[in-house]
């Protein structure tokens, strides 16, 4: 292969993902549509078989062999199934379900990387190959039963279907990357729209100057006047004196015209000043809303996955969910969509892994069999869309949400009786809370719920949960339709300017210096009826204080933040106002500044901090004396945590063994189950990481027995396996195991993150 | 420079298409296009030499693209198949029947061992398809002449009717090939042998196209069968075809002659050695000289040897080369062959 030929080959792979993408989403779709009626439907087949068909094609012309031998493979089953050779079962949906899967992951594989997927891959051709041969010989008359299978099947059920698909004659194929381009250019020109309002915004300062000294003028112009007639009376006597007065006189009839003609400048000046400046305003904000349309696209599109989801999560889990989409087609600024994507399908897994009941438990409960997930997006008002996720499920156990929150340390055991049902359910969005017992790779680590608050609050968005026990829960997520422009709230702080951003502020207040309490050393005020602490925003930023003398009239101006539900009020010198802010990033060399978010020019061209409001929380709880935190938890702290590492792979045992060491912990390793256990009784542990399968005491048996021992009982124990089917997952919790990864999706930050909440 | 207009809906396989066709310094191409619609949009702007075409595509197909084409502004047309097997291979020969010239395969893909030769296929086709003069085309359905106006022409009746045809053709054969075959009587008495040139895992499907029309059975020739009267056998993909003096096909690894393999020498020279005078030789259109010595060959042991004129050839070089060799008897069109052919084994 030339040079020339491979640099073409890595341009034609990029076309190829995205047109593969296009292929994988049809022929899903179609599936999924297929799935649904009880009779096959000839033409969605035949569509299906054209899309792999033609991703076959588009493959073979990237050389991707093994994209081509599925599809291939494909191909054949959908022309049996298309001359009606082979009847479709939830068998065989399940093998097309996992050949898609098997192609998005050998589409992600970067190229030139052994895809580790070629023995998965000759296993599932065999599967399709003997699916397009097998099942006609088996069932030479395939007639499908209406009534016998599609009870089984999970649905998705589409309400009010958009239109989606527009005429291709009117739409054009643009890479986001140019659009984002565009709209970063649009957003630059915020600069010149501030730079005009200051422009005239100084005009009229000078303007206003010029009044000044009209003013005086007029004070003088008498006197003047007075002078000049009583030289002209007094003749020429005194000649030379007078010559020099008249002389002065005349400047100042010269002045008085220079200067009102350079009045009437000036305000023609301003006038233009104040027209650019609306003019360039308007325009400006014109083009920005135009460009954020640009970048709308419905919600359908990050809905995509979520039905192949929910089948996978039931089919694993042994359940029966419908998911039903409503308002898909509702636009959204491209950048919020793609924030929303993790939150919503983890809202969904959430709703499938904790909230719907097996079907057997809800017969018990008298609901039908089948549980359903709800999806419905809205409009709420002109920029505001609400997401709202539901499910008839089981509803929160209030009383594991507080155990959770009290194990944590996030209440303390007074406060968890105390609070209320509505603070008890915002306690999940706190991250660490779970009430699932087990921790899998799917949910459990009570992390979720914290990022789908986090991200929504990122897009000033918000989080509302409602549930009811036994009857089902609904979560409620508020985002913006478009990306606000940012407004941010400037300050001054000992002589220095800061941003805050606009969304994170509160309210700004002026608190009487003699209303400021000190409570266990720690500055409170009354605000709105609320007591508030107060932190010096010099102090958090580490700069000197102003001497609180010079504070006039005995009040501070504070500035209210109210993220995570808790309120915080910065005491600044100076609220400057507020307005629209173009943050920049501080580039690569800065990525990470504590405090600081980005910086940003003030239309007055000078350079000042944006602050990161989440930082300022943290480093005000970090300054602020606090630390009441009980003694034993600090001693114990103190001492390294120990982990028994149980696996039988050498191999395997010793790269656990550095990646738990190389995080800080104390680590021992036992070859087996039974070496495990002589070692536990032996030594003192804090959590054990177990392999499952292992010769002469696997995993399960080891942690039965640990659950067993008076002494180890509560010894919180992690499976990290191979297996991973929902009966090991079920197994697992049967023998008490703490969590269970499965190594598939192993990766050292999942591991140690739960070490972290276990240990 | 040769202009060319790339009709293909997948934008991977676009691309691929104009990097192949574009790698070739006498060709450029000078538009794509998404569908058929799209084409005939793209025609009028470009005015392209030679249009390569997907059968597949949304809104309008390639098979209708074709039609319209060639009733309005008759281009040449190669189809670019991205698939050898035999049903799909059929949609694409229906598309020479709406006047497309050429069928090829798309090019393996970059990397691949047979990139090169593929995309050199591709290349060559698309030059030599460039200087076909292609005539407009009013409907699609083309009745075949089976009482051919215009002078009759004169066969002289052999004392002993033939009892075997051959028939080499190449590019342009195989609408040549249909209109002959499709001419013939369902019982034709004589066993017809056929060398078409074609790219390889073409054959099925172009024996399946065949089969569409009436005429004799088409079927693959298989190495030891009986020819039979009423039956057509085509050469498969890599091997030579000859017959023995009892009447059994014999297929043959020998090197390629002429380049090529199957080649009409090998049949020719095979008939001519076990048929003689009681075999017909028929040389159609195609490009270069293959079989053109053999049908001389035929003719000298007492054969009757007709060759393809030079208005119905899509490319004029092997039957030119026999007739300037002195090797055919009938220069005719394939209409007046079906006539001919009648007329030579008509015993009654």
């Amino acid at each position: 292969m030339t040079e020339r030929e491979k640099e073409f080959l890595n341009k034609l792979i990029a076309t190829f993902k995205v047109e593969a993408e296009e292929h994988l989403k049809l022929i899903t779709a179609g599936l999924l549509e297929l799935e649904k009626r009880p009779a096959d439907d000839r033409q969605l087949v035949e569509d299906i078989f054209r899309e792999a068909h033609s991703l076959k094609g588009a493959a073979r012309a990237v050389s991707m062999a093994e994209i081509e031998t599925l599809c291939q493979s494909l191909e054949n089953v959908f022309a049996a199934w298309k001359q009606r050779a082979l009847s479709p079962s939830a068998e065989l949906f399940d093998l097309l379900y996992r050949s898609l899967d098997t192609l998005r992951r050998l589409l992600a594989t970067p190229e030139g990387e052994p895809s580790g997927e070629s023995l998965n891959l000759s296993g599932l051709l065999r599967d399709l190959d003997s699916a397009s041969k097998g099942t006609a010989s088996r069932n030479p008359l395939p007639v499908e039963d209406p009534k016998a299978e599609p009870e089984r099947r999970p649905a998705v059920i589409e309400r009010a279907p958009a239109e989606m698909h527009s005429s291709p004659a009117d739409t054009v194929r643009i890479s986001t990357g140019k659009l984002d381009a565009v709209l970063l250019k649009a957003e630059e020109l915020l600069s010149a729209k501030l730079a005009a309002g200051q422009h005239a915004a100084d005009l009229s300062e000078v303007n206003a100057a010029l009044t000044a000294w009209k003013a005086e003028w007029a004070k003088i112009q008498p006197l003047a006047g007075a002078l000049r007639r009583s030289l002209e009376k007094n003749g020429e006597r005194r000649a030379l004196a007078n010559g020099q007065l008249a002389k002065i006189i005349d400047f100042l009839d010269w002045n008085q015209r220079a200067f009102t003609d350079l009045e009437s400048k000036l305000s023609s000046l301003l006038r233009a000043a104040e027209q650019d400046h609306r003019a360039v305003g308007a325009m400006v904000d014109d083009l920005l809303s135009d460009t954020k349309k640009l970048l709308m696209l419905p919600f359908s599109s990050i809905l995509d996955p979520l039905p192949g989801l929910v089948r996978g999560l039931a089919r694993d889990q042994g359940k029966e969910i419908d998911l039903e989409i409503e308002g898909a087609e509702l636009e959204v600024d491209r950048r919020i969509l793609e924030e929303m994507k993790d939150p919503l399908i983890h809202l969904v897994r959430n709703s499938a892994d904790h909230g719907v009941e097996k079907p057997l438990e809800r017969e018990q409960k008298g609901k039908p069999r089948r549980g359903t997930i709800k999806i419905a997006i809205a409009q709420k008002d002109s920029n505001r869309a609400e997401i709202v996720v539901s499910d008839d499920g089981r509803g929160i156990d209030l009383a594991k949400v507080r155990a959770s929150a009290l194990k944590l340390g996030l209440i303390a055991p007074a406060e968890a009786q105390s609070l209320g049902e509505a603070e008890v359910l915002a306690l999940v969005f706190r991250s660490g809370v779970s009430t699932s017992p087990l921790i899998t790779d799917i949910s459990g680590r009570g992390l979720g719920l914290a990022i789908v608050r986090e991200k929504a609050e990122k897009l000033s968005g918000a989080v509302a949960i409602e549930s009811r026990p036994g009857f089902g829960t609904s979560f409620r997520v508020a985002v913006p339709l478009t990306m606000a422009t940012f407004r941010g709230v400037p300050v001054r702080v000992n002589g220095n300017i800061f941003v805050l951003p606009s969304a994170q502020v509160e309210r700004a207040a002026r608190v009487e210096k003699r209303n400021i309490k000190t409570v266990e050393n720690k500055e409170t005020a009354e605000i709105d009826g609320e007591a508030v602490s107060l932190v010096h925003l010099a102090d958090v930023l580490e700069l000197p204080r102003k001497s609180p003398n010079e504070d006039s009239n005995g009040s501070a101006q504070v500035v209210v933040t109210g993220l995570g539900g808790k309120r915080i009020a910065f005491i600044v010198d100076e609220i400057l106002g507020e307005q629209e802010v173009l943050v920049k990033s501080l580039g690569r060399q800065l990525s990470r500044v504590r405090n600081i978010a980005g910086a940003t020019v003030l239309a007055t061209r000078k350079l000042v901090p944006v602050l990161n409001v989440s930082d300022l929380v943290a480093s005000a709880a970090a300054t602020s004396a606090v630390a009441s935190a009980p003694a034993e938890a600090a001693s114990d702290k103190a001492r390294k945590t120990r982990v028994l590492v149980v696996e039988d792979s050498i191999t395997a045992r010793s790269l656990l063994k550095s990646i738990l060491e190389a995080a800080g912990y104390d680590v021992q390793t036992a070859v087996d189950g039974i070496d495990a256990f002589t070692q536990l009784r032996s030594a003192e542990f804090d959590v054990v990481v177990s392999d499952v399968e292992m010769p002469r005491m696997n995993g399960f048996d080891l942690t039965a027995k640990i659950r067993a021992d008076k002494k180890l009982a509560e010894l919180p124990v992690i499976l990290v396996t191979a297996l991973e089917s929902r009966e090991d997952k079920e197994k697992g919790i049967d023998v008490g195991a703490n969590a269970y990864i499965v190594k598939s999706s192993f990766d050292q930050s999942n591991l140690l993150e739960v070490i972290k909440r276990l240990a | 420079m040769i202009k060319v207009l790339v009709v293909e809906d997948s934008p991977v396989v676009r691309e691929f298409l104009v990097h192949v066709l574009s790698s070739d310094p006498e060709i450029k191409v000078v538009g794509t296009a998404t569908d058929g619609e799209d084409a005939l949009e793209a025609l009028k702007e470009t005015a392209p030499d030679v249009v390569t075409m997907d059968i597949h595509m949304p809104k309008m197909d390639g098979f209708e693209a074709t039609r319209r084409i060639m009733e309005t502004s008759p281009t040449p047309i190669v189809i670019v198949t991205g698939s050898s097997e035999p049903g799909e291979v059929g949609t694409s020969f229906r598309a020479m029947e709406a006047g497309a010239l050429a069928v090829v395969p798309r090019p393996q893909g970059i990397g691949h061992p047979e990139f090169e030769a593929s995309a050199k296929e591709l290349q060559t086709t698309v030059k030599l398809m460039s200087e076909v003069k292609v005539v407009r085309r009013w409907n699609r359905t083309r009745r075949v002449q089976l009482a051919p106006a215009g002078p009759k022409v004169e066969i002289k009746r052999e004392s002993r009717p033939a009892q075997v045809v051959g028939i080499g053709a190449s590019t342009g054969g195989p609408i040549a090939l249909q209109t002959i075959l499709s001419g013939l009587k369902k019982d034709f008495p004589v066993p017809v042998l056929v060398v078409q040139h074609m790219a390889a895992g073409f054959t099925e499907g172009f024996i399946e196209w065949l089969n569409h029309t009436s005429g004799p059975e088409v079927r693959l020739a298989v190495h030891g069968d009986l020819i039979l009267p009423g039956h057509v056998y085509v050469a498969p993909d890599g091997l030579h075809m000859g017959v023995k003096t009892t009447g059994r096909i014999a297929l043959s690894q020998d090197p390629p002659e002429n380049g090529l393999r199957p080649s009409v020498s090998f049949l020719f020279r095979s008939l001519a050695q076990s048929y003689g005078p009681r075999a017909v030789g028929i040389l159609l259109t195609g490009m270069g000289r293959d079989g053109a010595e053999e049908l001389k060959l035929m003719r000298e042991r007492g054969a009757v040897t007709l060759a393809q004129d030079e208005e119905s050839s899509v490319v004029y070089g092997m039957p030119g080369a026999a007739i300037k060799l002195d090797a055919a008897q009938y220069v005719l069109a394939p209409e007046k062959i079906v006539a001919a052919l009648h007329a030579l084994t008509n015993n009654g």
